[in-house]
């Protein structure tokens, strides 16, 4: 193995631990991390061999190996260069990669993140630094991890504003967990309703993708006379 | 004098509307990634004026029927109420009932273990 290029400081990503915690992450973080690789493809080309070293010396014999398909891989497109990393990242931790998409998914936030230190290192001018990426993959877990996607409290004050006599009327916190609930299966099925809407749209115009799967007003202002008279 | 109330409570409505439609604009993300669809940003905005109206309707309506009850305070019984024409609806609601039911039990009954090893 080569010396590296440039002597750094040994670089220790959370990979085993961030997967844990994002476990439940959904395709969401996927998609993120797609547009983000996209930005990225030219920066992770540039970095192909220093990232591979990078494994190579801290991983084990095994990550050495895969190098030379690696680098291969790397040549190609985004796509590819993210199933290779993280098929070395599996190979390098011992992690059995049982569940392609989701594991794949999760390797790929954090070879972003060493993407992203590595070209700071090398200082390439791409215009942010890593922290925000770091920050917003933290986002979007919490956001996908919380319970309740309307907060109670701010159903309790959308409740209380449109009260008639707010300064009387109570609501018991079972009461405001309750509505909560309703508002969420409300708007998930208008959103459902609004989707089937758009589908049949799609169906009677002859291009399958004409509305470009867009949900618009309309979809919405079918759906909804029978939403309300359903809720 | 009323001019500043009014505007107070137009500012709060705004303000309300705008969290609603932040969190609206969340939940649409989400169901939209499973349906492998897109939404305009003018659907989440009439999305999110239809159910500010529904909130409207179902706050009185919530009110009415805890009035009835002779009741200030609105109870389960009441919102189980608002699904009672929606079968799917009102079994999931009354799903979530026992949810409820059963963390306000355990929570009761860890509050009762702690006084007990209190005392």
């Amino acid at each position: 193995m080569a010396p590296p290029k440039r002597a750094r400081p040994s670089f220790s990503p959370p990979r085993p631990k961030k997967s844990k915690s994002t476990n439940v992450s959904t395709s969401m973080k996927g998609r993120e991390a797609s547009w983000k690789n996209q930005k990225n493809a030219a920066v992770a080309r540039k970095q192909a061999t220093a990232t591979s070293k990078y494994s190579g010396r801290k991983g084990t014999r095994k990550a050495q190996l895969s190098d030379d398909e690696e680098e291969d891989e790397f040549e190609d497109d985004s796509r590819n260069h993210r199933s290779a990393l993280s098929l070395v990242d599996a190979s390098a931790s011992e992690v059995e990669d049982d569940d392609e998409g989701a594991e794949a998914s999760q390797e790929n936030d954090s070879d972003n993140s060493s993407d992203r230190t590595n070209h700071d290192r090398s200082r390439a001018n791409l215009n942010s630094s890593p922290e925000p990426d770091i920050i917003l993959a933290e986002i979007t877990t919490t956001s996908t991890n919380t319970e309740a996607p309307i907060p109670e409290q701010l159903v309790h004050k959308m409740l209380h504003h449109h009260f008639q006599k707010p300064e009387k009327t109570k609501i018991s916190t079972d009461a405001r967990d309750l509505v909560t609930k309703y508002l969420e299966v409300f708007v998930r099925e208008a959103i459902m309703r609004s989707a089937y809407e758009r589908q049949e749209k799609d169906g009677h115009e002859d291009g399958a993708g004409a509305g470009g799967g867009f949900l618009e007003v309309e979809d919405l202002e079918r759906a909804a006379v029978q939403l309300c008279l359903d809720f | 004098m009323p001019e500043a109330t009014d505007s107070s409570d137009s500012q709060i409505n705004d303000r309300l509307k705008s969290t609603l439609w932040y969190h609206v604009g969340q939940l649409v993300d989400e169901e939209t990634i499973n349906l492998g669809v897109n939404a305009t940003p003018q659907y989440i905005g009439s999305l999110t004026e239809l159910v500010w109206a529904q909130i409207g309707t179902v706050a009185t309506d919530l009110e009415s029927f805890a009035k009835h009850a002779g009741r200030n305070t609105i109870k389960t019984d009441d919102v189980l109420l608002l699904a009672r024409r929606n079968e799917g609806l009102e079994s999931i609601l009354k799903q979530k009932v026992d949810e409820i039911r059963v963390k306000n039990e355990q929570k009761a009954k860890e509050k009762k273990d702690a006084q007990r090893n209190g005392s």
